[in-house]
């Protein structure tokens, strides 16, 4: 894979992280080494079988019957995880119960 | 000053129960040597003193009014800083979230209250779960109790290092690819990563949800098992617990026993050694190793060398996973709904975010942009992918070496406690130290780690046992073994 | 046959250009539109993750939230069981396939209204996940034309796939004097709420067929009573447009039916601009604005498309089982499609009389009590359709659906099923004449007074009685006597006798009775 400073940029964008331009290519360097590392994956082949394997089989299967009935929460107001206390979740910054944003 | 904080939980609890003590003395006491040692651990982030003095308090008049009383009365509990506790801080080492209160308990917090245990504070570790040291927090490192400029081993350093160090009895952690395992090597503790799904991760900050467990640490195994019995078992909260339909069964319920030696000899465990791991770690680590399998040999144990094939790429394919899904699960923290004080009037929200993101630490920073890699579309197939398929070959591996075998025994770490400072440039170095410990991460399969012994420095080294899903019980009872043999709940640092 | 094959042979169909003789596609323009629909399930009790309540909208804003909705640290999703069901009713309704196992899938994107900054739905790039896919479904053309050998015409569209996802919280924007917005306002009650999505292939050739399948799938939606799309916000679609094999343009935010047509004929037109002028269509997601009437290029949200999907780890993979789609079929409400076929054939109304009353589930439920009372149906679906219905002018289904709640209101308040069988039943009974029944009708709707009251009151009821109609006809003879003589020459003497009796009576007088006595009375005279 062929990373360089505008590779990093767009995953920093991508992932909404802000790095200080100082910083950048000892990060470049040190994630570079890691997604070399991560070649390592190239070198095992998958025999047929294994390649036909449906996608994501360590995944855990539940039946459709266990799954959560459509009934409402008994709780008065829906935040707080205990015992009907009054209080909503404490947002950081709020306008008549409005959470406040950054402008879009 | 007393000496009761040295006394195993269940010890505390029965002299509890039998009002030989009165809670509200000891958890003074335990106060009195939180604040003497913590000072050289920092093993806490967050004490809750005032209601932990209430709760002791209410427990001693429940004990007087003959009210039914829980497995782990009186018991102290320190919680890793990622499992939320109502109405105390989670800020799991980060600055991102240092004013964070959730306004829910965890699953495990429920059913530990639910048996009267005591919920001391929250520990230290390494930030969001990344780490094989606890030397990334934003509160500091955390410094091994056997040999303060060394390191206690991570992310669950806090966790291992008060268990350790006499600050409380039991404590819970979290482990994603080594992270309870790692600090209970490091510092002479038990702790066991439990099968996946055995344990509700309800209120646990996601890291790498496919692969995490909460599991409790301790100094002696009946304390293991009796925590462990009190959070197991199948939570409605979350869907991906125990509801493995295969090898749970129904609706199972899980309760862990002590047996006698005799008992466990009984059994006829066959044992299994992991040849090929365990000649790859360092010299100390290797002969101490074999000392404990001579143990085994010695008591009849049916023990055989075997190797598990695949390993090499276990630990690309763990990375892979584990920052994907990281890269996933922090977006969440951008500073919006919760976080700390910082007003969004007047800022784009594209800018606000990625500054506010800034506050993450360097790893942090780091995995996520690696695990936005790996997920971005051309690479999806060739690691995320593929990454998982390795996972089923080396359940496939295990499910070979569980027909033969019982039980599995490696190291549990490559190397000695290395000194704070010392590998915090190397990233890829860290992460090679998870080596052994990831297998059972990308397996499912429980995974404990006992005290074996100790370097020629006095740095503990740690014994790892392995069984197929939903054993745990032979874990516990192989633990009990070399607990009888070796008496290691007797090995105390001097702090 | 798969089971599409079957479904749809019943009916001639033609996805491709067709003959239609209103449609004014020419074939060479190439136009392909193609629909994104996304249906809030209203009806459920609870969002598709948490236990907070699906209706949102007439709670405070953030009260109706929990650690799940609002991605707090640590929680989880806890799939609702019945979403699946409702999500797999619409699929069968489609004419889906629904697999064995369905995943849910993580799109991740950063943006103020998604609490966790991703979106939990489904993805069929990487394998196949969502609830429903490969589906084929016809609607009717406005004029239900029949072709030469007599069978209705309809037209048929592919249906993709069909997923289930949550739906993101709302952005408010104050309204203030200064022009800059220093910073939004977020309202998460909706975030979380079950919404199933719908997309079709690009099988449209014009605006006016899309409303038509808009119209049907609402339809259908209230039928199988799995969401109310009068609500605000219940249903919302986005459109795909390309034309003359050039490249495909996404129109968002089309808040009305009606605005979907306006959007596609601007949009149409555009392209054909663009095209004309041998500037080549960028393919980009464009913004419908309601003020003005058009559509601009978006912001950059919608042009983000790194969503790096995966699995949700959260969720576990969800076994249907192979009996499923069965299970489901079996305790599904009647489709307006089987409902139109029952009124076809068992209740013998015609094609076109049945569509009307299925196209809107009020009326026709209204229809079905009404018959329930008097088993009449010709009779009183005739009343429904051709005074009831053209009165409220019920069938504007071009309106906004906001306002489709008003007219239904309307609809339902002033006249009561049970006063349309009172009308039919007085009508056949030949209690009253058909004219003089309209005229009560008319009144009844206004005043809301029971019909049969009014008859009673105005005293409109049929004279049938001979000996009173022989008084007036007596009457009549007596003082014209010449009117007589005349009927030997003239037949219509008779005819115009009848009109006076009819004057005099009011219009009550039975005519064929009336009619037999006058000519009876002229003989004996």
């Amino acid at each position: 894979m062929s990373t360089n400073y505008n590779d990093i940029k767009k995953l920093c964008t991508l992932s909404r992280l802000e790095i200080d331009e100082s910083e950048i290519q000892k990060t470049l360097d040190k994630i570079k080494e890691t997604i070399l590392f991560f070649n390592k994956l190239d070198e095992l082949e998958l025999n047929d079988n294994e390649q036909e394997m449906s996608f994501n089989d360590m995944k855990t299967e539940i039946k459709i019957d266990d799954l959560r009935e459509d009934l409402k929460t008994s709780k008065s107001s829906n935040v707080d995880g205990i015992n009907g206390k009054e209080t909503s979740f404490n947002f950081l910054n709020r306008k008549n119960g409005y959470v406040i944003g950054p402008r879009i | 000053m007393g000496e009761l904080h040295k006394l195993p939980g269940y010890q505390v609890s029965q002299k509890i129960r039998n009002q030989e003590i009165f809670a509200e003395e000891y958890i003074s006491q335990l106060f009195e040597r939180i604040d003497k040692v913590d000072l050289k651990i920092n093993s806490f982030i967050s004490k809750n003193y005032e209601s932990v003095l209430l709760k002791a308090k209410q427990i001693d008049k429940k004990i007087k009014n003959n009210e039914k009383l829980g497995s782990l009365l009186g018991i102290p509990i320190g919680i890793k800083d990622n499992i939320s506790v109502l109405g105390l801080k989670t800020t799991c080492a980060s600055r991102i979230l240092q004013e964070y209160v959730p306004p829910y308990n965890a699953t495990v917090i429920d059913r530990l209250e639910k048996q009267d245990a005591i919920i001391i504070g929250k520990l230290n570790m390494d930030e969001f779960g990344m780490g094989t040291s606890s030397e990334f927090s934003h509160y500091g490192p955390v410094h091994n109790p056997w040999n303060q400029e060394y390191v206690a081993g991570g992310s669950s350093g806090g966790s291992a290092a008060a268990v350790s160090s006499l600050q409380v009895p039991v404590s819970l952690g979290s482990d994603t690819g080594g992270s309870i395992r790692c600090p209970c090597s490091f510092c002479s503790v038990i702790g066991i990563k439990p099968t996946y799904g055995l344990v509700s991760r309800y209120g646990l900050v996601s890291y790498s949800n496919s692969l995490e467990q909460i599991g409790p640490i301790a100094r002696t195994v009946v304390d293991i098992a009796m925590t462990l019995n009190a959070i197991c078992g199948r939570d409605s909260n979350d869907n991906t617990s125990a509801s493995s339909s295969a090898s749970a069964g129904i609706d199972q319920q899980f309760e862990y026993k002590i047996d006698s030696v005799d008992g466990i000899l009984g059994k006829n465990y066959k044992v299994g050694i992991i040849d090929n791991l365990i000649d790859s770690s360092e010299y100390q680590v290797k002969e101490t190793v074999h000392k404990k399998i001579n143990l085994l040999k010695e008591h009849d144990f049916s023990v055989h060398k075997t190797k598990i094939n695949y390993s090499d790429f276990a630990l690309a394919a763990y990375y892979v996973i584990a920052t994907a899904e990281a890269s996933s699960n922090l977006s969440r923290f951008d500073n919006i709904r919760y976080g700390f004080n910082y007003n969004p009037e007047g800022y784009e929200w594209n800018s606000y975010s990625s500054h506010v993101r800034s506050n993450f630490g360097e790893e942090v920073k780091r995995r996520i942009l690696v695990g936005s890699f790996v997920l971005s579309a051309g690479y999806y197939g060739k690691y995320y992918l593929k990454a998982q398929k390795i996972r089923k070959i080396i359940k496939n591996e295990f499910n070979k070496l569980f027909k033969l075998f019982d039980v599995l025994v490696l190291p549990t770490m490559p190397i000695l406690p290395f000194r704070i400072g010392e590998k915090v440039a190397k990233p890829l170095e860290l992460y090679n130290l998870d080596i052994y410990t990831i297998l059972s991460n990308l397996a499912g399969i429980p995974a404990m780690s006992i005290p074996a012994g100790f370097s020629k420095e006095g740095l503990p080294i740690g014994l790892q046992l392995l069984s197929n899903e939903f054993n745990e019980q032979v874990l516990i009872d192989i633990a009990t073994f070399f607990e009888h043999e070796d008496k290691f709940n007797e090995w105390i640092p001097s702090i | 046959m798969t089971q599409t094959e079957s479904n749809v042979n019943q009916l001639d169909f033609d996805s491709n250009n067709n003959n239609n003789v209103n449609d004014d596609v020419k074939s060479y323009e190439n136009i392909k539109i193609g629909l994104e629909i996304h249906c809030q399930l209203t009806r459920l009790e609870t969002k598709l993750f948490c236990g907070c309540f699906s209706n949102y909208r007439d709670i405070q804003p953030n009260g109706n939230t929990c650690p799940i909705c609002l991605g707090l640290p640590g929680s989880l999703p806890l799939l609702n069981k019945k979403a699946v069901e409702y999500a797999s009713m619409i699929c069968i309704s489609l004419n889906c396939n629904i697999p064995e196992k369905i995943t849910f899938y993580r799109k991740n994107y950063f943006y103020p209204d998604l609490p966790k900054n991703f979106q939990i739905t489904q993805y069929n790039s990487y394998e196949l996940s969502s609830i429903g896919f490969d589906g084929l479904i016809s609607y009717y053309n406005d004029k239900a034309e029949l072709d030469n050998t007599g069978k209705s015409k309809s037209k048929a569209v592919r249906i993709k796939r069909i997923q289930l996802e949550e739906d993101p919280g709302k952005i408010v924007h104050e309204e203030s004097n200064s022009k800059i917005n220093n910073y939004c306002l977020i309202d998460y009650n909706r975030a979380g709420v079950a919404l199933v999505e719908i997309v079709t292939e690009p099988d449209f050739k014009n605006a006016t067929d899309v409303r038509l399948f808009l119209n049907k799938i609402t339809n259908i939606f209230e039928y199988l009573g799995v969401s109310d799309p009068n609500l605000e916000g219940a249903v919302r679609c986005d459109v795909n447009v390309s034309v003359k094999g050039g490249k495909k343009v996404e129109i968002k935010n089309v808040s009305s039916f009606k605005d979907v047509e306006k959007s596609i004929f601007y949009e149409i037109t555009r392209q054909k601009t663009l095209s004309m002028h041998e500037i080549s269509v960028k393919s980009e997601t464009r913004h419908w604005d309601e003020k003005r009437k058009i559509t601009i290029p978006a912001r950059t949200k919608e042009e983000e498309d790194e969503y790096k999907y995966f699995p949700e780890p959260d969720i576990p993979r969800i076994v249907l089982g192979s009996d499923y789609k069965v299970r489901i079929k079996e305790n599904m409400p009647e489709l307006p499609i089987e409902r139109l076929k029952r009124y076809v054939e068992n209740h013998k109304l015609s094609n076109h009389i049945s569509d009307i009353l299925v196209n809107n589930k009020n009326v026709s439920d209204f229809y079905e009590e009404s018959v329930k009372i008097y088993n009449s149906p010709k009779e009183i679906s005739n009343w429904i359709v051709n005074e009831l219905l053209s009165k409220t002018n019920e069938l504007e289904k071009d309106e906004s659906i906001g306002n489709k709640s008003d007219k239904n209101r309307a609809f339902n308040s002033q006249v009561t099923p049970r006063q349309i069988a009172d009308m039919a039943k007085l009508v056949e009974g030949k209690s009253i004449n058909r004219n003089i029944a309209k005229e009560i009708f008319d009144k009844s709707i206004r005043t809301g007074e029971s019909p049969l009251k009014l008859v009673e009151n105005l005293k409109v009821e049929k004279i049938q009685d001979s000996e009173i109609i022989k008084k007036y006809i007596d009457e009549i003879l007596s003082n014209e006597k010449h009117l007589i003589e005349q009927s030997n020459n003239n037949p219509n003497v008779a005819n115009f006798i009848l009109g006076k009796i009819m004057k005099k009576t009011g219009g009550r007088a039975d005519p064929q009775l009336t009619l037999k006595l006058i000519k009876e009375s002229i003989r004996h005279s």
